[in-house]
């Protein structure tokens, strides 16, 4: 074949799956609209240190707690500090908690799982039965015992909670690497003498991705939430330093005289919580393989 | 008169990825005591034809768009829901492929046959399990009074296949439609069911309709044969005419294409292209970007069925004409 | 050459399963592949028939080196395959390579043709980057697909078609033996043809050595020079394309002939089938002896004390049984 040949064969850019899923997501009006203010929050935390109208822990005693008025916006809280600074700062904890412990389960998680559901036999009998015990054990001895030994510390807070939360993952990727690895193409990758590593992170990982995915982003809200019932029982983040659940449970106590320290947190966490979700199920459809095929 | 006339069937599927036009107006008789066999490929239409005359088609995203099933004086696809549950499973049966998903594995055989029994006609429990057991009997299955308490995972393969046979003519029905009955079955097993069809139609002077993609089957269970293609019938005519003198390129390419157990050929005759799927539109004949007749003509004009001899129907529009006769006898061996 | 370009010895699968109750449990072992032999020449094709829990599927596992042997031996070329290390192995799998049945699940959905493609060669060391383009371009004519459709994925393509890849692939790695599982069953009687002419030809170009199972006897009738029946994890006949469907000798293999239905009314109407007993019994509890002898129409005492030897009856035509049928 003469080399002008090749260079004149224009190959047809076929459509992948991804771009068949992208479609089917920008569909779901819910979905995008999640990913939309989620994209929104993530902009703004990360922006916040320039953009927040005051600081976070500037107390002004004399003002006390205030409602929503034209110097702030979402109103002060008892200390006299502004909610909307606060409210933001603590955007960037709960999304930086959600997003770094979700991380860390999802790689151990992803590793353990599709070692133990390809490896198969006693080696995936014994590695999920690791799993099932750290199942057992609970998880709040567990944290409390990390704080107590290496003091309370946000990197550890991501740590704990993702050392929590891959247990979970790790079972779900095995049942997906368990289906995936009866498939034929998982045959002729092994017949053409590919090793067990590339088999797992070239064919099986990615046609798992779409319950990664998915569960991932059903993980995140998780994730908050878990962070916000450490920092209740004061495990999680230390004053004057906020979260979203730490916020929650300050308005908490004051919720009748002054409810929009309640109010507005509250808000707030739903709505992100709420996008993660529609998100996660928009994406859960998007990548369904049996919806996919033609 | 026959025992049941269908006209102008049409059922179509709508989904995101277009209309799928599954059944595209088909017409065709079934006398009393016939056997018909319905040959054709995936997305040619035969299964879903006779799920819409029994109206088994899950309504979004399918309709039956329009068409009459006139079976024993009532219009099955316009009757009422009440009129049309007592015919279900009653006066017309069914067969499916897969025995193992047909049957609930939770109950008994028994149950499941006796459940029609006592739904339909009304008898007492004892009588009706009497009843199973010789229905189990005359499908071939030894020792009935024991299978009667078994589960369906107990049973093998041929024998599910045997209880959804006796599943299907416990209540004496008029008409049987056996859908790919034999497909998922050895070929040793097929032969067995197969026989056992042939003599318990003749018995019960039964009508069936059999759905299949095995030209070999229909040829020896069948005495009139449909093929179908794209949603459409490409030609129909009792088995001998079809496969000796077949009036359609379609049939006639077919039973070029497959290979022959008798002896070994150089090259098979090769059908370009593949089916379609069923979303696409196509003018003219379904047939045509594959047909090794085509003309101008055919890639425009829709054909129908028309009688080219006695009983024998072909939708080829040189057929209709008058040409290709000779050529498509000859081809067939 | 005289020596068989793969040469298969007393192979046996046997899969252990555990019955009984939690406090009572016995190992009992499902004997997929019960002593099988098989010599495959140099530009042979065998064709391996046989019923569903026959052991063909195992068989075409084993020889790949995808399932684990319990005995027996598989030589291709003077080495046997299954005792070689990962290393040694990794080198000689090029020479060997399997189509599935399945076309849509063969071929990774997530990959396009290229890399599909690709992926051998490179792994190999067979082809450089720049020369990948012009390989392929080469090997997708020569399976009747257009260049221009490497950059697609699986979806996009038909059944048909997705064979067609899945062979692409199969001879990428210039294979000596290719073993061919059920190639054609999953696809529309329509495409068939193309698939199998396509396939001969390719047989006859690159002087190929293939195993093609089935359990379609028209299938296997047009494409074999040779072929062995397969029941219950054995071989119960093997010889000559022409001897097995003129004169079968075993009466499973006559049974499954005169079981296959032929598109001639005319013929169908008028035969006398042998219409076997019973069903296939499970692998699991094998009748004794013989493993045919239940469902046998000439069965004899003997039938049931002794099994049968699988031995030559005629030049090339080997069967195992006491009573084999007469021309």
């Amino acid at each position: 074949m003469k080399l002008s040949d090749i260079n004149a064969i224009e190959i047809e850019k076929g459509t992948s799956l991804w771009s068949n899923s992208w479609y089917r997501l920008k569909q779901n009006r819910l979905a995008m609209i999640g990913l939309f203010i989620l994209l929104i929050m993530v902009i703004i935390s990360l922006f916040t240190p320039r953009i927040a109208p005051y600081s976070y822990e500037v107390q002004d005693l004399n003002l006390g707690a205030t409602p929503p008025s034209a110097e702030h916006w979402l109103g002060t809280d008892i200390f006299g500090r502004d909610m909307l600074t606060r409210i933001m700062y603590g955007g960037r904890v709960s999304l930086a908690v959600g997003f770094l412990a979700t991380a860390v389960s999802l790689i151990i998680g992803v590793t353990w799982g599709s070692v133990s559901g390809f490896s198969g036999g006693r080696v995936d009998s014994v590695m999920m039965r690791i799993v099932d015990i750290l199942y057992a054990l609970p998880f709040i001895i567990f944290v409390i015992l990390l704080m107590v030994v290496f003091g309370r510390n946000l990197f550890l807070l991501f740590m704990a909670i993702g050392a929590v939360e891959w247990l979970t993952m790790a079972r779900i990727i095995r049942g997906q690497v368990l289906s995936i690895r009866e498939k034929e193409y998982i045959d002729s990758a092994i017949m053409t003498g590919i090793p067990k590593s590339r088999i797992i992170s070239r064919h099986i990982l990615p046609n798992a991705i779409g319950p990664i995915i998915v569960y991932t982003t059903l993980t995140i809200p998780n994730v908050i939430l878990l962070e916000s019932f450490l920092s209740f029982l004061g495990l999680g983040i230390q004053p004057p330093m906020c979260s979203w659940g730490l916020l929650i449970n300050y308005g908490v106590e004051t919720m009748e005289e002054y409810p929009w320290l309640l109010i507005f947190p509250g808000v707030v966490l739903s709505i992100t919580l709420f996008s993660l979700n529609f998100l996660g199920d928009g994406l859960r459809d998007a990548l369904d393989p049996k919806s996919t095929r033609r | 008169m026959a025992l049941l006339e269908v006209r102008n069937l049409k059922t179509y599927f709508y989904t995101r990825y277009g209309i799928s036009r599954a059944v595209d107006d088909i017409s065709f008789d079934i006398q009393k005591g016939e056997t018909v066999g319905i040959v054709g490929e995936s997305g040619s239409g035969k299964s879903v034809s006779c799920y819409s005359l029994l109206r088994l088609i899950a309504v979004p995203p399918g309709r039956i768009e329009s068409g009459r099933a006139i079976f024993n004086g009532t219009d099955l696809l316009s009757c009422a829901q009440r009129e049309l549950r007592k015919i279900r499973g009653n006066a017309i049966s069914m067969v499916f492929q897969d025995s193992m998903s047909s049957l609930n594995p939770y109950l008994t055989i028994g149950l499941q046959l006796t459940e029609h029994l006592l739904l339909h006609k009304g008898i007492s429990k004892f009588e009706a399990r009497e009843k199973a057991i010789s229905s189990l009997l005359e499908v071939g299955i030894q020792d009935p009074e024991s299978r009667i308490n078994q589960y369906p995972h107990q049973l093998s393969g041929g024998m599910r296949q045997r209880v959804m046979i006796a599943m299907a003519l416990i209540t004496g029905p008029l008409l049987l439609i056996a859908d790919e009955p034999t497909t998922a079955l050895d070929v040793t097993i097929q032969a067995q069911i197969i026989d056992l069809i042939n003599d318990l139609k003749k018995k019960k002077d039964m009508s069936v309709i059999f759905i299949t993609h095995d030209l070999g089957v229909i040829a020896g269970i069948s005495d009139h044969v449909l093929v179908m293609y794209g949603g459409k019938i490409m030609e129909s005519g009792e088995t001998r005419d079809v496969y000796y003198k077949p009036i359609h390129p379609y049939t006639s390419a077919l039973l070029k294409s497959i290979p022959s157990v008798e002896q070994k050929d150089k090259e098979l005759y090769v059908i370009p292209g593949h089916p379609p799927e069923g979303f696409e539109d196509i003018k003219g004949c379904v047939f045509a970007s594959r047909c090794e007749y085509v003309q101008d003509k055919c890639m425009v004009t829709i054909p129908e069925l028309m009688e080219v001899s006695n009983r024998h129907y072909s939708s080829c529009l040189r057929i209709q004409e008058g040409a290709l006769l000779d050529v498509l006898k000859e081809g067939d061996s | 050459m005289d020596e068989p370009l793969l040469d298969i010895n007393n192979l046996k699968v046997y899969y252990p399963i555990f019955k009984g109750s939690l406090f009572k449990r016995e190992k009992v072992n499902i004997k997929a592949v019960d002593g099988i032999d098989l010599k495959i020449r140099q530009g042979e094709v065998i064709g391996l028939v046989g019923e569903s829990g026959c052991g063909k599927t195992t068989v075409a596992r084993a020889i790949m080196c995808l399932t684990k042997l319990n005995s027996g031996s598989v030589i291709l070329e003077g080495e046997d395959l299954c005792k070689l290390n990962s290393k040694e192995l990794k080198r000689k799998r090029p020479e060997f390579q399997m189509i599935f049945q399945d076309p849509f699940a063969s071929l990774n959905p997530r990959m396009t043709v290229f890399k599909i493609l690709s992926e051998p060669l490179l792994y190999h060391k067979l082809a450089g980057k720049t020369e990948l383009t012009g390989i392929l371009s080469n090997l997708l004519k020569e399976v009747g697909l257009s260049p221009r459709d490497m950059g697609k994925y699986p979806h996009e393509f038909s059944g048909g078609q997705l064979q067609r890849i899945a062979i692409a692939r199969a001879l990428s790695l210039q294979p000596k033996l290719i073993i061919a599982d059920e190639p054609v069953s999953a696809l529309d009687v329509s495409i068939r043809s193309q698939i199998l002419n396509l396939l001969i030809r390719l047989i006859r170009d690159r002087s190929l050595t293939m195993l093609f199972i089935s359990h379609d006897l028209s299938v296997i009738r047009h494409i074999s020079d040779r072929v062995a029946v397969m029941y219950l994890g054995r071989i119960v006949e093997s010889g000559s394309n022409e001897r097995i469907y003129s004169h079968p000798a075993h009466p499973y293999t006559h049974a499954l002939l005169s079981a296959v239905p032929v598109p001639d009314p005319d013929k169908e109407k008028s035969r006398k089938r042998i219409i076997l007993k019973g069903e296939p019994p499970s692998p699991i509890n094998p009748p004794s002896m013989c493993t045919f002898h239940p469902r046998c129409p000439y069965v004899r005492d003997k039938c049931s004390t002794i099994t049968p030897e699988f031995e030559p009856i005629q030049e090339g035509h080997m069967v195992a049984c006491h009573f084999p049928l007469s021309s």
